[in-house]
């Protein structure tokens, strides 16, 4: 066996320690015994290589089980979860920059301080709070006292019946929240005061810089454009119509109004090329492209899935820079294991990790062989490049859409070849604009009809390829 | 750089240049009255030559956006003049929207400082910051808009109705706005039949007179009595609903009194946004 093998081998029983502890509430205890008997057994036959590392994956089991077991809190009485169902009085804080909906703006909070008729006492546990939308203004690091009948996040019912209902509770649960308070009774900010933490005032500062980028492409582009260029710049997803994004769905172009590995690998390679036309060392470059970009995930703000992206997208250009694509697995299941580490509920409840890894072990798997194929496309601003990805990306994902959303594009090839192309020079024109809003309005103001020209050649593509009959169809 | 790219780019901004320069010219000559569909809330856009914009009210959300988007030229980013009826959600919140997107030069409202309510302070805040230049309204007064005419009609000065609940459904603004080939419009916000009582009093028909008719209140039964709409005499009437509204608006009622009264009735929930142009 080599030491690649060995990794993989263990990497993977580590995820299935994970799986099994979040699918049956199996005991760690078994786990531990488990374990103990792998070791003993390793240590019998620890000349035979084989048996050894065989036994020795126990460890492993037991060590994914132990930390999904650490993630997941005793939801007693000094937890929030504890009072779903019932009406009570909170202190909190709110954890991210408020998200405003078509509807309303939602909070997420962590609950501090419980008050009860027997006093006061501190809570742990996370709430999604929904607001009014006018009126007040909400900001993160706000504290705010809450009188809510909370209750636990439930199954959403599609309007549509052939559409899957959305389980609302699996996806709040990927980021530890196990409440949720659809109307509070009163919520109110208390005791404003200046926060001395850094790291809080970086986060601040970016969000801030986010608001203002918005902003810029708010006032220079009108709707739905706007909202389109939020979602893939920003990653501000809720100002794209229902019926625009299910348009979106039937044409499989949902990818691009998400920032993940492909938008993050295009806005690496501009900055690559950005950095050596103005004549920086190759050395440099890649180190310098990466610090902007981990900038750049951290303003956008969605640690879980911008962070993923940003990983993943690193291990396919380092991948394919050294030209050892199918080896690259290796890293890939590495990036798997420390990003569950960090969130193991990531596994079974987060689509979104799902889909980044196979959409990354598709790449590795097909990159080279539809490229091939994609010979007579020209490789002008990466448009082959880009179509290779895309195309490749979406083999192995493929299936996993269709189970969780149970549609299938039978147009997306066609759509995917007539949008991915302008993706470059999109992302190129949406941070020249923003970088002219900066600097100067009315220059920004040209930028925009240019790209107003982009986004409109985008949604009519969309729109029209998702009225073909036939073009999709649901399961 | 070769020659070649400098040509192709050459020739590339004379065709964009070219484009624009008639784009603009065929916008510029658009003259248009769109009642805007934003679900169950008022908002209509009124696009007068030369790039003047008129807002009235904004809808219940961002809706009134898409609105804009569809309706206004590209490289329009400026409303001349915003009108608020009313500080009623359904009315106001989306203009909040627009103020936050677009540069509002002036605005038309009742200045009435009892209004309450956290939306009306945001939005009043808004203004302020930034820097709107506001219009109270008054009654008989005399907007000229460059080829329109907008006169306001209510409420009067010392309006009972409207102190009775300050920024309320009988506080609101009404108007009508000529535009220079005759055609003319009635603006009424929310008002219910207690002020249009008021108006019938105060003021000579012959000036409530109007083409097109905008249905207080979403077509709700406590509004539009034959009385005023007999003054009103409209040809056309437009009722801002959305589908499915929890009020149950409009009411058969209404539509019943406009059709016996020979009046076309044109909704939003059922034909979208709505426009009249030459």
């Amino acid at each position: 066996m080599k030491p690649r093998q060995v990794f993989l081998y263990f990497a993977c029983l580590f995820t299935v320690g994970i799986a099994i502890k979040t699918f049956c509430i199996l005991d760690l205890l078994y786990f531990f015994i488990m374990a103990t008997l792998g070791v003993i057994l390793a240590v019998i036959y620890w000349s035979n290589k084989w048996y050894r590392y065989l036994f020795l994956g126990a460890i492993f089991l037991f060590l994914g089980a132990w930390r999904f077991n650490l993630a997941t809190p005793i939801l007693d009485d000094y937890n929030l979860a504890f009072y779903n169902n019932s009406q009570i009085e909170f202190s909190g804080q709110i954890l991210t920059e408020p998200e405003i909906t078509e509807k309303n703006i939602k909070l997420k909070i962590k609950a501090q301080e419980l008050f009860s008729t027997s006093g006061k006492k501190e809570i742990a546990g996370k709430i999604l709070v929904n607001v009014e939308k006018y009126g007040l203004d909400w900001q993160d690091g706000d504290n705010v006292f809450i009188r809510c009948k909370i209750e636990p996040p439930g199954v959403i019912k599609s309007d549509d019946e052939y559409k899957k209902d959305f389980d609302y509770g699996k996806y709040l649960l990927v980021e530890h929240i196990r409440s949720v308070c659809y109307q509070p009774l009163v919520i109110k900010k208390i005791n404003e005061q200046e926060n001395k933490n850094i790291l809080i005032k970086i986060n601040r500062a970016l969000i801030k810089a986010r608001q203002k980028f918005k902003t810029i492409i708010d006032t220079n582009l009108s709707l739905p454009a706007s909202g389109l260029l939020n979602a893939m710049l920003l990653d501000y997803r809720r100002e794209i119509t229902p019926e625009l994004s299910l348009a979106f769905n039937k044409t499989g172009l949902t990818h691009i109004i998400a920032i993940s590995g492909l938008n993050i690998t295009l806005i690496a390679t501009m900055l690559f090329e950005l950095f050596v036309a103005l004549g920086v060392k190759r050395k440099k470059v890649f180190w310098l492209a990466m610090l902007i970009l981990t900038i750049y995930v951290l303003m956008i703000g969605a640690p879980a899935s911008a962070a993923r992206a940003l990983i993943m997208s690193g291990i396919f250009l380092y991948a394919l820079s050294s030209g050892r694509l199918s080896f690259a697995f290796n890293a890939l299941m590495l990036a798997a294991v420390i990003l569950l580490l960090i969130n193991p509920y990531a596994l079974i409840y987060d689509i979104g990790f799902q889909l980044s890894f196979l959409a990354v072990w598709g790449l590795m798997l097909f990159y080279e062989k539809i490229s091939d194929w994609l010979k007579f496309f020209p490789d002008k601003f990466q448009i082959r490049s880009l179509l290779t990805m895309t195309l490749a990306a979406q083999i192995l994902t493929l299936p996993v859409i269709i189970y969780y959303f149970g549609r299938v594009s039978l147009i997306a090839p066609v759509a995917n070849i007539l949008v991915v192309p302008v993706l470059s020079i999109m992302t190129l024109a949406g941070f020249a604009l923003i970088g002219a809003g900066l600097i100067f309005g009315h220059l920004a103001f040209i930028v925009g009809i240019v790209l107003h020209v982009i986004m409109g050649y985008i949604i009519k593509v969309v729109e029209i390829l998702s009225l073909i009959p036939g073009g999709s169809f649901t399961l | 750089m070769n020659k070649r790219l400098l040509i192709t780019i050459f020739i590339l901004s004379l065709i964009v240049g070219l484009v624009g320069y008639f784009y603009f010219q065929l916008e510029n000559k658009k003259q248009e009255v769109v009642f805007l569909d934003v679900g169950q809330g008022d908002s209509t856009l009124i696009n007068l030559f030369g790039n003047n914009e008129v807002l009235i009210d904004g809808g219940p959300d961002e809706s009134v956006l898409y609105g804009l988007g569809k309706f206004l030229p590209l490289y329009d980013r400026s409303i001349e003049l915003m009108i608020i009826t009313h500080a009623h959600d359904d009315h106001l919140s989306g203009l909040i929207e627009v103020l936050q997107r677009y540069a509002v030069k002036e605005i038309l409202m009742t200045c009435d400082d009892k209004i309450n309510s956290s939306i009306y302070n945001n939005f009043l805040e808004l203004l302020k910051i930034k820097a709107v230049k506001i219009i109270c309204a008054e009654e008989n007064l005399t907007l000229d808009l460059k080829n329109a005419k907008l006169e306001i009609i209510y409420p009067s000065k010392n309006c009972d109705l409207c102190t009775a609940e300050p920024g309320g459904n009988n506080s609101s603004l009404v108007f009508k706005i000529t535009l220079n080939n005759g055609q003319s419009f009635l603006f009424t916000g929310d008002i219910e039949a207690e002020a249009e009582e008021e108006i019938l009093k105060s003021i000579h028909t012959v000036k409530l007179a109007a083409d097109i008719l905008k249905v207080p209140h979403h077509g709700s039964d406590t509004s539009l009595t034959e009385e005023f709409l007999q003054a009103v005499k409209p040809k056309e009437a437009i009722i801002f609903v959305g589908a499915d509204n929890k009020f149950g608006h409009p009411s058969l009622r209404t539509i019943k009194r406009l059709e016996r009264n020979g009046v076309e009735v044109k909704r939003t929930d059922l034909e979208g946004s709505i426009r009249y142009n030459e």
